[in-house]
């Protein structure tokens, strides 16, 4: 959803949020307002220090005033999708451990995280809290076994994202394709389409057909990494909460365009040749 | 042609066969092609169908060829022996191979001393023979090392997605197979070979032995073109042949060109047969709408699962109807019948994840928040650790609704009433 958080409102009712009920989705009141995460690199770089004014928002073709722009003022809330299905075990699950405590261990008071872990069951816990140290030890907790339900624990992941205040980040890592959802990909990237949360992926393994996830982090305006080895996969993730803390968070309330539908979405900088990712559009109409 | 008088032979066959678990062979004068004959019939005989026994750990070592040359010269001498006692009444010897045979010594040998009912007995030897190579593959085969039981050809060993390895093309099934055609007058009409390949083939595919499951099926279709047990194991090879779990390494390896959707089609062909010819089989109901529901074809989908679900008896078989249902409903926008559907399929199994997954999607397209918020919670709140069966779509590709279990009943309930007349 593009939809904007009343940010004040909402900021002041998570606050008072118990963090034994803080897993469980609280919608926030929200204004019609569109909400583009964007990424702004020069020569590979991030480009950092840029307003409102500097950007230039196009939806469905017609120019809308950007209004809102900001970057680090939310905390994140950061969804760990994990595949743990029967491949994920030695070195690899090693890897995976030591990834994500790295992120954990680079995140703000402020942030949240959670953890969704999937082989054919998608298991949620902890759900988003403050304490890492719950993540952490979840992740350590977790077997690998079965098969791999990527469809159903990336909606449970954007479910997750989006259930409190704050920017949704979801980063998944699987080594495989989906072999056990229920849920259909057309259905799931739907609801990414509507989601305000960004999924970065990181598919690993040889000759590995990622369709899903490619088209899953496109469609947010994420991305997906393919590795051949988790060796590096700290290096990876700690690349992917960087880049995340560098994105801007644009707003704007839709002018002259219809109000349903898919909305396609151009962001530029003005007077830049700077390369933006931003998802390519949003669907609205939707309730949510 | 060197012959030899039988008699002489089989007293030595019979000493040999009594030391038959695991004594030094003895010297003899009989040839190598009777002494197999004559302790193959001893090991069909005494095996226990369904059971790890001394005859089925025996057999498991036996090669290919030894196989095919028993059978061959069972079924050319039960022949020889029905021939020759229509023939006379008092019948002379007759050559086979390097031997003569009197037909009283053929069918001691054989076991079909009686004249009358010989072709039976000959049949039940058969049968009982395929049922061992059958306990053979699925109880003793496993357990050894290496590629014994296996033939030349080799299968893809597939786990969630992944080729990890090469698989066994067991030399047993068609050894089965084969000793079935020999049943007569005809086996498409016999009921104990029918119990056979519906069992083995629930066995096969339940196990998600495609590779051994082929031939057989395609043995089976040949048999029984019209039976719904037989149709419907076909309809469920192509189902499961289409799922993500087969196609992902059979498109990788070049094996698909078709892909899925050809075996879709055939799946919902086979389904469809298979309930016109028992309109009571809700399982093929329940599959047959799943598949139209995936082939697009909505709204035939929704009719048949509706009487599917009306139809069904058991939890399990209702979940998958309501779940499935659910999805029809959902497709053709009946979204409050969709979200009555899978509330059913909840309440059916409160642990299982995907008729959360479902309802939590479908507050979310219908905009009901209160409705994504309990779904949600729902979900979150499920515990840990569940059990393999607490979703029952995770099983559903290796689901028979225990008609493994029933056929393997029957078979041997059939085999023993062979074995008491």
């Amino acid at each position: 959803m593009r939809r904007l958080a009343l940010a004040a409102i909402a900021w002041a009712l998570s606050a008072i949020v118990p963090a034994a009920q803080s897993q469980l989705p609280t919608f926030s009141s929200r204004v019609e307002a569109v909400r583009v995460d964007v990424l702004v690199t020069d020569g590979g770089k991030p480009v950092g220090g840029l307003r409102a004014a500097d950007f230039e928002v196009f939806d469905n073709g017609v120019r809308q005033t950007v209004d809102f722009v900001s970057a680090e003022q939310l905390p994140l809330n950061v969804v760990f999708t994990f595949d743990l299905s029967g491949s994920i075990v030695g070195e690899r699950l090693a890897n995976l451990r030591e990834a994500s405590h790295a992120v954990l261990d680079g995140l703000k008071a402020d942030d949240q995280a959670a953890l969704v872990t999937f082989n054919s069951a998608v298991l949620v816990g902890p759900g988003l809290t403050r304490d890492v140290r719950l993540v952490k030890a979840a992740i350590d907790r977790a077997e690998p076994m079965g098969n791999t339900s990527l469809v159903d624990a990336s909606f449970a992941g954007l479910m997750l994202a989006e259930a409190d205040v704050g920017r949704g980040l979801v980063i998944v890592f699987s080594d495989g394709v989906d072999t056990a959802s229920w849920l259909g990909s057309k259905a799931v990237l739907d609801v990414a389409k509507r989601s305000d949360a960004v999924v970065y992926a990181v598919s690993a393994g040889l000759n590995r057909r990622a369709e899903f996830l490619g088209d899953l982090t496109e469609q947010t305006g994420g991305r997906l990494f393919t590795i051949e080895s988790t060796r590096d996969l700290s290096g990876v993730f700690l690349e992917v909460l960087d880049e995340f803390r560098q994105r801007y968070l644009l707003s704007y309330s839709p002018a002259g365009v219809s109000p349903g539908g898919w909305h396609p979405l151009t962001v530029r900088v003005k007077g830049r040749n700077a390369t933006v990712r931003a998802r390519p559009g949003y669907l609205a109409g939707g309730p949510m | 042609m060197n012959t030899r008088r039988l008699a002489v032979l089989l007293a030595v066959v019979v000493m040999q066969s009594a030391a038959l678990a695991g004594a030094a062979p003895r010297q003899t004068e009989a040839p190598p092609w009777l002494m197999r004959l004559s302790t193959w019939i001893e090991l069909v005989a005494a095996h226990r169908p369904g059971a790890f026994d001394t005859p089925a750990r025996l057999v498991a070592f036996w090669p290919e060829a030894h196989m095919d040359e028993v059978r061959t010269d069972f079924v050319a001498l039960a022949a020889l022996y029905r021939r020759e006692l229509v023939r006379s009444a008092r019948p002379a010897p007759v050559p086979y191979r390097d031997t003569m045979i009197t037909v009283p010594e053929l069918g001691r040998l054989l076991g079909l001393a009686e004249a009358e009912g010989a072709q039976e007995r000959a049949n039940l030897v058969l049968k009982r023979a395929a049922i061992l190579y059958a306990d053979v593959v699925m109880l003793v085969v496993p357990l050894l090392p290496g590629q014994f039981g296996c033939s030349a050809g080799a299968s893809m060993l597939v786990k969630d997605g992944t080729r990890i390895g090469t698989g066994c093309v067991n030399v047993h099934w068609p050894q089965g197979r084969a000793l079935l055609d020999a049943v007569k007058p005809d086996p498409a009409k016999d009921e104990t070979v029918r119990l056979w390949y519906a069992a083995t083939l629930a066995f096969l595919l339940q196990t998600g032995n495609y590779a051994n499951a082929r031939p057989q099926l395609e043995h089976a279709q040949l048999l029984f073109r019209l039976d719904p047990d037989i149709l419907f194991q076909g309809g469920y090879y192509h189902e499961a042949f289409a799922s993500p779990l087969v196609q992902t390494v059979a498109v990788a390896a070049g094996s698909e060109p078709g892909g899925g959707k050809v075996h879709l089609e055939n799946a919902e062909d086979l389904y469809r047969r298979a309930v016109r010819e028992d309109p009571r089989f809700v399982e093929a109901r329940v599959r047959h709408g799943r598949v139209l529901a995936m082939l697009g074809r909505r709204q035939d989908a929704a009719r048949e699962l509706r009487l599917a679900a009306a139809a069904a008896e058991g939890p399990q078989l209702r979940y998958y109807a309501e779940l499935f249902l659910g999805q029809a409903e959902e497709s053709v926008d009946n979204l409050a019948a969709a979200r009555d559907h899978y509330l059913r399929a909840a309440a059916l199994y409160p642990q299982a994840q995907s008729p959360l997954l479902a309802l939590a999607l479908l507050a979310r397209q219908s905009g009901d928040r209160s409705g994504v918020r309990e779904a949600t919670a729902t979900l979150l709140a499920l515990p840990p650790g569940r059990r393999e069966d607490a979703d029952p779509w995770w099983v559903y590709s290796r689901w028979q609704n225990e008609r493994y279990q029933a056929r393997i009943a029957e078979l041997h309930a059939a085999l023993q009433e062979g074995d008491a007349r």
